[in-house]
Parts: structure tokens; C-alpha cells; sequence
């Protein structure tokens, strides 16, 4: 693992890229597993390849031993590559234009847990302990409007409500087994939340948030292989949590968030197949650190209205 | 003090007890062990550490300034964040 330099990468996008991220991976990934596979088929998977786009190994496995043994391929294969196909031969490209360049330095993200709550029904497999994250991002100017224009104790205001919305119907999604779409904004029966003040102690404002949660989303969708049907997938719950502001830093230090409540129904890829019933589950909200891996983009930055 | 998960079973429980299932009621006194349940423990997040590239481009310009090949995960969804 030490000999590669490792990425990751949003599949769909670079598969369909026409700049020089895309041109170069297709020359990967159709020496790969899935090569020669419609163009608008997945090319997901673990790729190894020389930065001149030469293919070195592929696999799309969750088999530990599966991966370790392409991995020993292709680093025969890099072995066994002349040196003069290893490298780009002209100087490459810059790419601009990512999402990734609107991450909200000055403003606020936040990682977005989400997690099945213990109950009755039992899968014994991986859908069990499933878990996913996404990231929740805020400009400044919207951070900032998070805290009461007051900040003495017991000065409280709500959260914008076009801000709690936008947090719900993004991010309070069935994407436990497998990413879904946002809810649309009719969708958002109930959101609010209320920020009220409970201590000042020097630089440090602790601030209470407490809401309800209630998104309902009837319509026509494929949930499952069966094809389409009258589908309804909701939510239903409570935000409640703190954050510590800083008064001189004018931003959260900390900012933790939890959420439990009901989900039912489904869509195309989150799995729910035999599981559409009301079950528990719930979301735990926290402060992203500033590092490269959590500069993720949100999943549904696209329904952001940015 | 009562482990997390036990605590969310004894929640379960009394949500079992009527027949009409009701919303889990998060409340201060269940709030961190409701936390807790949730969030992944750090066996479930050791993926995280290998200092990944966040996008593939990046990691075809670093490997080809230190000579050295690129392993590429790419899912549908971004592998550190939702997929």
C-alpha cells in the first residue's frame, strides 16, 4: 500500500469528465473490470495505474484477500513497466471548476452521521451495523446567523428557516445503506430549530438547539427492482444539541448535534429493499476538521441553491 | 452509567410496548447515549487514516512527481464522504 500514492474520487463524475481527469481515467478504467461496459454503466472500483494512464491492475471487491492480491499485481506490473511509460510525457493540465473549491473555509462544515437505531428486526449481514457520513457545508455569513444577536444568557432567536430546510431535506436522508437523493422542499412538512443561550463564560458562548423534524415525500420511483411505483419516504424526529461559540474567533469551537426519530419507505440505490416499514434512526452532527478528507463536498451540494 | 446501546434497547422497548410505533424521543437525560450509538467507533472509521488524495487528478500529478503509481477507490458517491 506504501508503493501507491491513494485517492478517491467520486466515480460518475469522473467517468463522464471531458477534461483531463476524465480523458485520462478512461484510458484506465477500460482496461479495467468493467471495460467495455456501456458508457453510462459504472466504472466504480479500485484501480491501480501509472501516472502516464497506463492500466497496472483493477478489481471492484470488498474482499480483503481480492484487494491484497491486485495490489501485488500491479505492483508486478509497474515493476515490469518500462520507465519511460510510467510518467506523463507533456506537462500536465491544472483543473478548475470542482465543487471542492466552494468548501466554506470561513464558514462552517459539518460531518452528518447517519445510523439504523437498535430494534427488533435483524438482517445478521452488513446492513446491521451500517453507517454513512456526509458533510454539511454553511457560508460564513449563514454560520453567523446560527447565534442570537444577543449573547447573554437566555437570548435566544431560530435558526433561519430556509437554513434548517435546506440541513433537513439534504441531509436528514435514508443514506444509512447507500446514498439517495435530497428530499425536495415540499417535502418539509416541520423544521425548526431554536438557538437559546445558556452560558457566557469569558470567549465561550454555549448554545442550546432543540427542533422538530418532519419530512414527508409522496410520488412515483423505482424503490426496489420491481420497478415504479406510488412510493412515500419520510422522516420524522428531534434535533437537540449544543455549541460553543467563541466570541473573539466569531465562529463554533465545537457544534454536536443529534437527531433521532422515524424513517420509512425508499429509492433506487439505499438498499431498504424489504425494510420500507417505520423503523428507528437517527443522525449525530459535528464540526468537520479543517484536514483535506473533510473537505468532502455534500452529497446534494447541487440542491443547495448555491 | 448505562452503555449507550443498552440504553437505546430500553428506549426500543417501551416504543415495542404499543402497538402503533412511535418516533424514538430524544431527550437530555438519552441524548449522549443516543449520541454515542450513532457516531462510528474507531474500528469503523481505520480507512480514514491512509492520507488519501480527494480527487484523482491530484494524485496523477503527485505520482508522477514522485515517480510512484496511483491506487484510485472510486465509488458512486465519494468514498470519505456518502456513498
Amino acid at each position: 500500500m506504501k508503493s501507491f500514492i491513494p485517492a478517491t474520487d467520486e466515480v460518475h463524475t469522473l467517468h463522464r469528465n471531458q477534461g483531463p481527469a476524465g480523458k485520462h481515467f478512461r484510458l484506465v478504467s477500460e482496461k479495467g473490470h468493467y471495460a467495455g461496459n456501456p458508457m453510462d454503466a459504472t466504472r466504480q472500483g479500485i484501480y491501480a495505474l501509472a501516472p502516464s494512464g497506463e492500466f497496472l491492475a483493477s478489481v471492484n471487491s470488498t474482499s480483503a484477500d481480492a484487494v491484497e492480491r491486485m495490489l501485488k499485481e500491479a505492483l508486478k506490473a509497474w515493476e515490469d513497466l518500462p520507465k519511460d511509460r510510467r510518467l506523463l510525457k507533456e506537462k500536465p493540465e491544472e483543473i478548475k471548476g470542482r465543487w471542492e473549491d466552494r468548501y466554506p473555509g470561513d464558514g462552517m462544515a459539518l460531518r452528518v452521521y447517519s445510523r439504523d437505531l437498535p430494534r427488533e428486526k435483524k438482517f445478521g449481514d452488513w446492513r446491521d451495523p451500517a453507517w454513512n457520513i456526509d458533510y454539511a457545508w454553511f457560508l460564513k455569513d449563514e454560520m453567523t446567523s446560527w447565534m442570537p444577536e444577543s449573547t447573554s444568557k437566555g437570548a435566544y432567536r431560530e435558526v433561519p428557516e430556509a437554513l434548517v430546510r435546506r440541513l433537513v431535506r439534504c441531509h436528514f436522508v435514508d443514506n444509512v445503506r447507500g446514498q439517495t437523493n435530497a428530499f425536495p422542499d415540499e417535502a418539509v412538512k416541520q423544521a425548526s430549530l431554536k438557538a437559546t443561550i445558556e452560558s457566557v463564560k469569558g470567549d465561550r458562548v454555549t448554545v442550546r438547539y432543540e427542533g422538530p423534524v418532519e419530512l414527508v415525500h409522496k410520488g412515483r420511483w423505482a424503490a426496489d427492482d420491481t420497478g415504479e411505483k406510488d412510493q412515500e419516504r419520510g422522516y420524522r424526529g428531534t434535533i437537540l444539541g449544543r455549541g460553543v461559540w467563541s466570541l473573539q474567533g466569531r465562529r463554533f469551537i465545537s457544534l454536536d448535534l443529534t437527531s433521532t426519530g422515524t424513517r420509512w419507505g425508499g429509492t433506487r440505490y439505499n438498499f431498504r429493499n424489504n425494510d420500507f416499514d417505520p423503523a428507528p434512526m437517527g443522525y449525530a452532527i459535528q464540526l468537520a476538521p479543517d484536514t483535506p478528507t473533510d473537505r468532502m463536498v455534500p452529497a446534494s451540494i447541487g440542491d443547495y441553491g448555491w | 452509567m448505562m452503555r449507550p446501546h443498552a440504553a437505546a434497547l430500553l428506549l426500543l422497548a417501551g416504543l415495542q410496548a404499543s402497538a402503533q410505533p412511535a418516533d424514538p424521543v430524544l431527550t437530555e437525560k438519552n441524548l449522549a447515549a443516543m449520541r454515542e450509538t450513532i457516531l462510528p467507533k474507531p474500528d469503523e472509521e481505520k480507512w480514514r487514516a491512509i492520507p488519501w488524495r480527494t480527487s484523482y487528478w491530484t494524485a496523477v500529478l503527485d505520482g508522477n512527481k514522485a515517480g510512484r503509481p496511483v491506487l484510485l477507490w472510486t465509488m458512486n458517491g465519494h468514498p470519505l464522504a456518502c456513498t
